[in-house]
């Protein structure tokens, strides 16, 4: 339950006043001296600004939804040619951009290949006047590896494209994938097939470069881990037609809860996320009688 | 019939669910990707330009760029935790709204800008999380709670910018009472909004059994 008694009526009724952005000169004053003051902590008076702020975006929404106007097209444009450099100039100058990383998986991929290639023919690098040649471009292509991988240690792009175990909280681990990986996704939990009780929602933050990633649940029912539990299943059609399991887990609590998701598989490219109820311990196949949510990736 | 072919079947319904939802535009604008600014125009351009208007038509194409400015700069500090898309972004036009409407009526550089206050800046850290979906309805909710001279007072100031003394002389009230009617008002329906969230998770609290 929220509690507001620690926060007295008339600071509470000037934060509401810079939110609708009505003070006066002497209650400005007033905020001011309230923020440096022993009496309250910056960081109630914060969480309470913020959240009259979002209070009052929310009923701007509302007000306008009814009464919205087309923007003009010509504005539009305007804003449209305006952008790229406002966006550039916010992203900085970032080693860590789609376009190096592009650059860097060919790299790799051309040294998978050369790798699969010379497995297949049964051949040893150096072995024949051939695997010479291809010696030398997997050379390169490693020496390449090697050169923007010893530039990345020192910018961390390079993430492992591999199932790693993250040490952090779910909590942690959610805030740092949301500000940092570049190839997040995030998207919503809507309702599967099947009916639960009341409304869970929430919404699942997934990093394929690093192969990590939370899932948030509110409101989502607590379940008995004896009589069963809730799985996480990918649906990655480039891998193939079997949905990777992303692991078992419960929900203990009502309210909101973190889930960190641990993919048994590689995950390359996945389509959607969802949640089935199943025996304990899980299982290798569902057959998907119970499937509560599910959430599409745009 | 395996998962995915059965969940792939859905999937199309379930798509169509899911590009109704917000296409995460800020999180690619973040990212540097520019193809998002178009998105990001159709989703929410309707919005703030129909604020510019109401606030200030003489110069609404400049109050709109100068907010879409600020969108591309701040995208980065989006959190879905703490606020939809489309809330994060009437918060940004507000704040350039009352910004400009200070500088337009001359209001002394004294007074707190919303920007110039960084302790009280609406940083997404200070915010608890919240289940943003249905966030307008629950509004709308809240603000049925409140009498009808609190909510046409809020609708004044917070929709149409106008100000106290406009709302006083619209509405034939003091303007000591359209301050307080709008200050109470905004913490009114937020408790309300806030409330409603924590009676849902103590509702859900125990609850152990499935379909």
């Amino acid at each position: 339950m929220s509690d507001r008694a620690d926060m007295p009526v008339p600071v509470a009724e000037l934060l509401a006043g810079r939110a609708l952005g009505d003070l006066t000169d002497a209650e400005s004053s007033k905020v001011q001296s309230a923020s440096k003051s022993n009496l309250y902590a910056k960081a109630e008076l914060a969480k309470e600004a913020a959240e009259l702020d979002r209070t009052a975006g929310i009923l701007m929404r509302a007000f306008a939804e009814d009464d919205l106007e087309g923007m003009p097209a010509d504005l539009r444009k305007q804003i449209c040619d305006e952008a790229a450099s406002v966006i550039e100039a916010a992203s900085g100058d970032d080693l860590n951009t789609p376009s190096v990383r592009d650059r860097l998986q060919s790299v790799i991929e051309a040294r998978e290949e050369d790798a699969v290639r010379l497995a297949s023919a049964g051949i040893e690098p150096g072995g024949t006047p051939s695997a010479d040649r291809v010696t030398r471009r997997e050379w390169i292509a490693w020496a390449s590896v090697a050169a923007i991988a010893l530039i990345a240690v020192g910018f961390n792009f390079l993430k492992p494209v591999q199932t790693f175990v993250s040490t952090d909280t779910p909590q942690k681990l959610r805030l740092r994938l949301l500000s940092s990986a570049d190839d997040v996704i995030v998207t919503q939990w809507g309702p599967g097939k099947t009916k639960l009780p009341g409304t869970a929602s929430g919404d699942v933050v997934w990093s394929t470069s690093s192969q990590q990633g939370v899932m948030r649940f509110v409101g989502l029912p607590i379940n008995d881990p004896s009589i069963d539990q809730y799985q996480l299943w990918i649906i990655d059609p480039s891998r193939d037609d079997e949905p990777v399991d992303g692991g078992v887990f419960d929900i203990a609590t009502g309210g909101e809860s973190l889930v960190a998701i641990d993919a048994k598989l590689n995950v390359i490219d996945p389509v959607a996320f969802a949640i089935t109820i199943e025996q304990p311990g899980g299982v290798v196949v569902s057959t998907q009688e119970r499937l509560p949510l599910l959430a599409s990736v745009n | 019939m395996s998962i995915a072919t059965a969940t792939l079947e859905n999937w199309s319904v379930h798509r169509s669910f899911a590009m109704k939802q917000e296409k995460q535009v800020l999180l690619r604008i973040a990212s540097g990707d520019q193809s998002a600014v178009e998105d990001c125009l159709d989703q929410y351009g309707g919005l703030v330009w129909s604020l510019c208007r109401r606030w200030n038509s003489d110069d609404a194409d400049d109050a709109a760029q100068e907010i879409f400015v600020q969108i591309w700069q701040q995208a980065k500090r989006y959190d879905p935790n703490v606020a939809s898309e489309a809330t994060f972004i009437s918060m940004i036009a507000r704040r350039r709204l009352i910004d400009r409407s200070r500088r337009r009526n001359a209001i002394s550089s004294a007074v707190l800008s919303m920007d110039s206050f960084d302790e009280l800046e609406s940083q997404s850290e200070a915010l608890d999380s919240v289940d943003t979906a249905d966030e307008v309805g629950k509004a709308k909710r809240c603000l049925q709670r409140l009498t009808e001279v609190q909510q046409k007072v809020l609708e004044l100031s917070i929709f149409h910018g106008v100000s106290h003394s406009g709302i006083s002389d619209q509405l034939s009230l003091p303007i000591g009472s359209v301050k307080s009617f709008a200050r109470r008002g905004l913490i009114q329906v937020r408790d309300c909004m806030q409330s409603k969230d924590d009676v849902l998770r103590t509702a859900l609290t125990g609850e152990g059994t499935h379909e």
